[in-house]
């Protein structure tokens, strides 16, 4: 890996972290490792590793951090949160940096298809003629295949 | 001023602080009655194993002993096992403090310390009769009267026949008591951190996991270390620090300031011990200790694996092991790995009285739920000695029952011109 | 016994003053409170200012401040005073009454009388600079520096522009102390809170052993200082044209991080006053590794030193809390008080026998007491309030001149033949009997602690008090053999925790010299040996007694039993 050079951290990144909820406790976090030792996830995939990502978000690397593929594994189980001796909501931290990805404009390619369905369809699975067929031959009524309302959660980027 | 004549101390405790305030105090001539709630004094520290190799590692256990030899041979102290106090009066510049006292059942004057009674007993199994952690404890054994036959049903009384003193008096009561004393010297101690209360530790649920301390008492009474499952010496073991303390979740935002110590003294002994021994440290930050803490964290090093972080969760593991999950760095994943026994160095917490002294006694929990005692407490007759105050370890105790009880002769006007 | 007479006058003059060294806040504050007690206080300090410096205690200034100027303000009381510039230059006498000569900076030196030395010297706070290999220049600083700069002026490390980078370094090149972090991490949350300051601080463990410093690490960790741990890599400092460059691996992101700070601040190392190793040997006191004025030995724990009448307090003995020094003032001013405060005499004790028509004058005696309880004025002088009766000069005296109450050579040679005779007569199939010598203070214990758990030694095995190992002279030896033992052993402390310093050494030496002295007699050398065993190790005895009797069993008899049985 290369080298990181602390000119590139931008300072105002864990400002805007703590002023969000999930963000607030985060500079508690002593380096105790319990979340990373817990973390279903770090045991099978190494890129993904909470202490890791808190760390690159004090240093305030906001593009590694956002830009990342990692905050994306989080399966928000919870097992950190629970044990960090220090409070550190981890889970809530990994939701809001997924929040601030998105905004940042780096949803993965996977999550942006997911929001194209959700605001064209109003779900992730779609509903077409071809499912509302089915249905009508074994009797059951037939479902919008548009949800308007949902559109509204999206609003234009 | 008090009327020096009758100048007389309670001291809450007969911890090493307990013992070692009486015993200054009695050597400026103020007579001091110890209370202590278990059936021994010495306290957590008498458990405190010796952790010499082929050299003296200074782990302060013979501090211990030296206090308990010189409290036995003085005559002058007053000490009451199985006594608590349940409440304190002020009266004028004096205070009356009401105890309660479990029947003594051997009586000191008398007692020899043969061990008859301990060896004729028939409930020595279950504890029927006890036997101190140190022959320097006077004296050195005790009935627990929850599980002797004939305090219980009335059943024998053996020992009462067989000892040879006639020390021995299986009928006594429960006695409520009180004493006008003219200072009190708090020194209740602590209590060890209980790691039930993190729920991934499973302590309960594991019988190769132990506390520090429990390491300390086996060594101390067996001379080794075996798994409770099997009775095997175990080959790998790991020290898991700072169970309990730096646990701000918890609420105890400081560190007990001796569990580096003893975990990597502890250590430095089995390594002697059973040189194949695989020891692994988990830690997050090593305190120092001691005089020559380079030498010993060095020393250490050298033999131990020391990874920094702490773990996470504990399962079974084959044949009664522990499986450990914990990052690991070279893989950057989180790995499993079997121990054969786990030490949690569980940290050194707030006594439970504490609050009970604050609220009789009108002082003050520091933040840490530790007694504090301002100057103003002291020109009032009330001093703390030892971990009262604060986590600290054997050697640093001792001095501060020295402050306590300088303070006190101070308040008393024992030791001015 | 009229051959021997107690040589020890019988009362000893006391001095009810008190010589103690600084400078520093726990100095005057054990001078307050002796002379509020009533005693008479001269406070050296070799240095100008008495007051030491705060800071080595982690304290903040305005605490101690208050402590020294109040005292120095007294010092119109003729009990108390104070020789700022004032070093030891010879040092002299016994508990109750030292005589040490004294000199100031324009070389005037005077002889003082104090009954007790209360050593409080603080240590010497070193920025490591050159081990970095980086000097001290506008953008490299120690923490001294910034402290006094962050309390003198309102408008440094302010930027207009971008806000400063400030990087501290605690440890690596030297074990950091809850006192030096303390005080890093107080300047670096001001810099952080109230200058705006990126604040990145670099170290190897959080000290925070010590009140409030976990709660102290949190605060400083909500006010946007970053911590980096590093384990087993030390960061690389560059400094070039005033500009400095850190370059350190992140253990959590396995990465090389570069950072070019504003402010390289360093951490002071609390290292012992140079001083010291003069003054050690002055005072006859043992000094520990790392050079402060309290030998590493169990039995100095906590306050004391090899030299009975000489205290070792707070910071003289590495570096302390405030608190922690006051306390153990308090502790050293109760025990003075036991010690000069009952009286103008003390009783002697008694303990040394001395026969003076024995004595060659060699100055064996003089030269081996590790107490510094024995002075030479044509002949040897005992001090008893100094001496701790360990014997060492006993066993090494070639005249047998001295001897120690209760352990006299007459009394341990009756000890020996009654051991070997009773268990002759008892035993006469086997004969086997094996002597024992056991330190009064390890392996007397051990083998209580031994019995307690139920050993029970071996009948043929006798155990004989020494007050040390160091008293086993080398006449007892040879006399146990000489008696019929078919095995010695001499049992002492481990390395490092002889009560008299030097006594398991010496007993182990002589026990070499004799196994030299035993082959040319014919005799196995296996057949004497020295065990060294600390007071709690009551299965370790049981374990050395059990190898040593299977040893001695397996020689057989000794030879010399033979021609004395006959």
């Amino acid at each position: 890996m290369s080298d990181l050079n602390l000119k590139s951290a931008d300072a105002t990144f864990i400002h805007e972290l703590t002023e969000q909820p999930g963000g607030e406790k985060v500079r508690a976090c002593f380096t105790c490792k319990t979340c990373s030792a817990s973390c279903p996830i770090t045991a099978v995939n190494e890129t993904f590793n909470p202490l890791r990502i808190i760390r690159l978000a004090l240093y305030g690397f906001r593009d590694q951090v956002l830009g990342s593929d990692f905050i994306w594994l989080c399966s928000s189980c919870y097992s950190c949160q629970e044990r960090c001796p220090q409070g550190v909501c981890i889970a809530d931290f990994m939701t809001l940096l997924k929040n601030m990805a998105v905004k940042a404009g780096y949803a993965p390619t996977g999550i942006r298809a997911q929001k194209n369905l959700v605001t064209k369809d109003g779900r992730i699975y779609p509903l077409d003629d071809f499912d509302n067929k089915k249905r009508k031959k074994i009797g059951l009524p037939q479902l919008p295949t548009t949800c308007e309302v949902v559109k509204r959660l999206f609003p234009e980027e | 001023m008090v009327d020096k004549k009758t100048d007389f101390i309670l001291i809450v405790g007969g911890g090493i602080a307990g013992l070692t305030t009486s015993r200054e105090l009695n050597s400026t001539g103020i007579t001091a009655l110890v209370i202590e709630k278990s059936p021994f004094i010495g306290g957590h520290a008498v458990n405190i194993t010796c952790k010499a190799t082929d050299r003296c590692i200074k782990c302060n256990d013979c501090l211990v002993e030296g206090i308990l030899r010189d409290i036995s041979v003085n005559e002058g102290l007053c000490i009451r096992t199985r006594t608590t106090l349940t409440d304190v009066e002020k009266i004028g510049n004096r205070f009356c403090a009401s105890f309660s006292s479990d029947p003594q059942l051997i009586d000191p004057g008398k007692c020899t310390n043969c061990g008859l009674c301990y060896e004729k007993c028939p409930g020595v199994e279950r504890g029927a009769i006890i036997r101190a952690p140190s022959p320097n404890i006077h004296p050195s054994y005790a009935i627990d009267p929850f599980k002797c036959d004939h305090c219980r049903d009335k059943k024998n009384r053996i020992c009462q026949a067989v000892c040879p003193e006639h020390a021995i008096e299986l009928d006594g009561e429960k006695e409520s008591w009180s004493k006008e004393v003219d200072g009190i010297v708090l020194a209740t101690g602590y209590e060890p951190f209980d790691p039930e209360e993190i729920a991934r530790y499973k302590y309960s649920g594991f019988s190769n996991m132990i506390t520090g301390m429990d390491l300390e008492k086996t060594l101390r009474s067996e001379g080794s270390i075996v798994r409770t499952s099997d009775g095997v010496q175990p080959e790998k073991m790991a020290f898991v620090q700072c169970v309990g303390s730096r646990d701000s979740r918890l609420g105890h935002e400081f560190c007990s300031r001796v569990c580096c110590g003893y975990a990597l003294r502890m250590g430095l002994r089995l390594v002697y011990d059973n040189p194949e021994i695989d020891i692994t440290v988990f830690y997050m930050d090593i305190q120092n200790f001691g005089k020559d803490f380079d030498r010993y964290f060095q020393e250490a090093r050298d033999h131990m694996r020391f990874l920094r972080g702490l773990p996470g969760d504990f399962y079974q593991g084959d044949n009664d092991s522990i499986s450990v999950n914990y990052y690991n760095e070279d893989s950057g994943r989180t790995i499993s790995e079997d121990f054969d026994m786990v030490v949690l160095s569980v940290g050194l917490m707030p006594g439970s009285s504490n609050n009970f002294f604050a609220e009789t006694l009108g002082l003050n929990v520091n933040e840490d739920g530790f007694l504090e005692i301002k100057e103003k407490m002291r020109d009032k007759g009330i001093v703390v000695a030892g971990t009262t105050e604060g986590p600290m370890d054997v050697s640093e105790s001792i001095s501060h029952a020295k402050r306590a009880a300088f303070d006190m002769s101070k308040f008393l006007g024992m030791v001015s011109k | 016994m009229d051959k021997i007479k107690n040589s020890t006058p019988k009362d000893i003059p006391v001095s009810r003053r008190v010589l103690i060294l600084g400078p520093g806040a726990v100095s005057v504050f054990a001078a307050r409170e002796l002379t509020k007690m009533g005693y008479e206080v001269i406070l050296i300090s070799p240095s100008k200012n008495m007051a030491g410096n705060p800071r080595v205690y982690g304290a903040e200034k305005s605490e101690t401040t208050a402590v020294a100027p109040a005292l120095i303000e007294e010092n119109g009381d003729d009990r108390l005073r104070i020789l700022p510039s004032t070093e030891i230059l010879e040092f002299g006498g016994y508990p109750g009454n030292f005589k040490i000569k004294i000199q100031d900076k324009e070389n005037r030196d005077e002889i003082v009388e104090a009954g007790a030395i209360i050593l409080a010297n603080e240590p010497f706070l070193k920025t490591g600079f050159d081990n970095w290999g980086i000097k001290e220049s506008e953008t490299v600083r120690s923490l001294l520096w910034l402290e006094s700069a962050l309390s003198s002026s309102e408008d440094c490390f302010i930027s207009q522009d971008l806000p400063l980078k400030t990087v501290f370094i605690c440890g690596f090149k030297h074990h950091s102390t809850p006192f030096s972090q303390q005080r890093a991490i107080k300047a670096a949350v001001k810099l952080a809170k109230e200058k705006k300051n990126e604040v990145l601080f670099i170290t190897e463990h959080f000290k925070v052993a010590h009140l409030g410093m976990e709660r102290l690490t949190r605060i400083a960790r909500e006010a946007g200082v970053l911590f980096v741990k590093l384990s087993e890599t030390i960061p690389e400092i560059k400094n070039k044209d005033n500009k400095t460059t850190v370059i350190y691996h992140d253990e959590t992101l396995d990465q090389k991080i570069k950072v070019e700070p504003d402010y390289l601040v360093l951490e002071e190392a609390y290292e012992a006053p140079d001083g010291n190793t003069l003054l050690a040997k002055r005072l006859g006191v043992n000094l520990d590794t790392n050079g402060f004025l309290q030998g590493d030995n169990i039995h100095n724990q906590p306050i004391y030193t090899n030299r009975n009448g000489i205290w070792a307090i707070g910071p003289a003995k590495g570096p302390v809390s405030l608190e922690e020094g006051f306390e153990e003032t308090k502790a050293a001013v109760l025990d003075i008080h036991g010690l000069v405060g009952q009286g103008d005499w003390v009783e002697a004790k008694g303990r040394v026998i001395f026969d003076e028509r024995r004595c060659g004058e060699c100055l064996t005696c003089y030269r081996l007491c590790p107490h510094s309880a024995i002075s030479f004025e044509a002949r040897p002088i005992f001090h008893e309030s100094a001496c701790r009766a360990c014997g060492i000069c006993a066993a090494g005296c070639p005249g047998d001149a001295i001897q120690i109450a209760h352990f006299i050579d007459d009394e341990i040679d009756t000890q020996i033949e009654d051991a070997i005779i009773t268990e002759c007569e008892q035993k006469k199939e086997s004969g086997f009997r094996v002597i024992v010598f056991c330190c009064e203070n390890s392996a007397v214990e051990a083998a209580r602690i031994a019995a307690f758990k139920g050993f029970k030694l071996p009948r043929e095995i006798k155990l004989i008090t020494v007050p040390c190992a160091g008293r086993v002279d080398l006449s007892y030896l040879l006399k146990a053999f000489e008696s019929g033992a078919d095995g010695v052993a001499v049992f002492g402390c481990h390395h490092e925790s002889c009560k008299s310093v030097m006594g398991n050494t010496l007993a182990k030496k002589r026990v070499e010299l004799i196994k030299g002295a035993l082959e040319e007699a014919g005799l196995e050398k296996e057949r004497l040996f020295f065990g060294s065993m600390a007071p709690g190790m009551g299965f370790e005895f049981e374990k050395i007694v059990t190898e040593m009797e299977n040893t001695i069993r397996a020689l057989g008899q000794s030879p010399l039993q033979k021609t004395a049985d006959r």
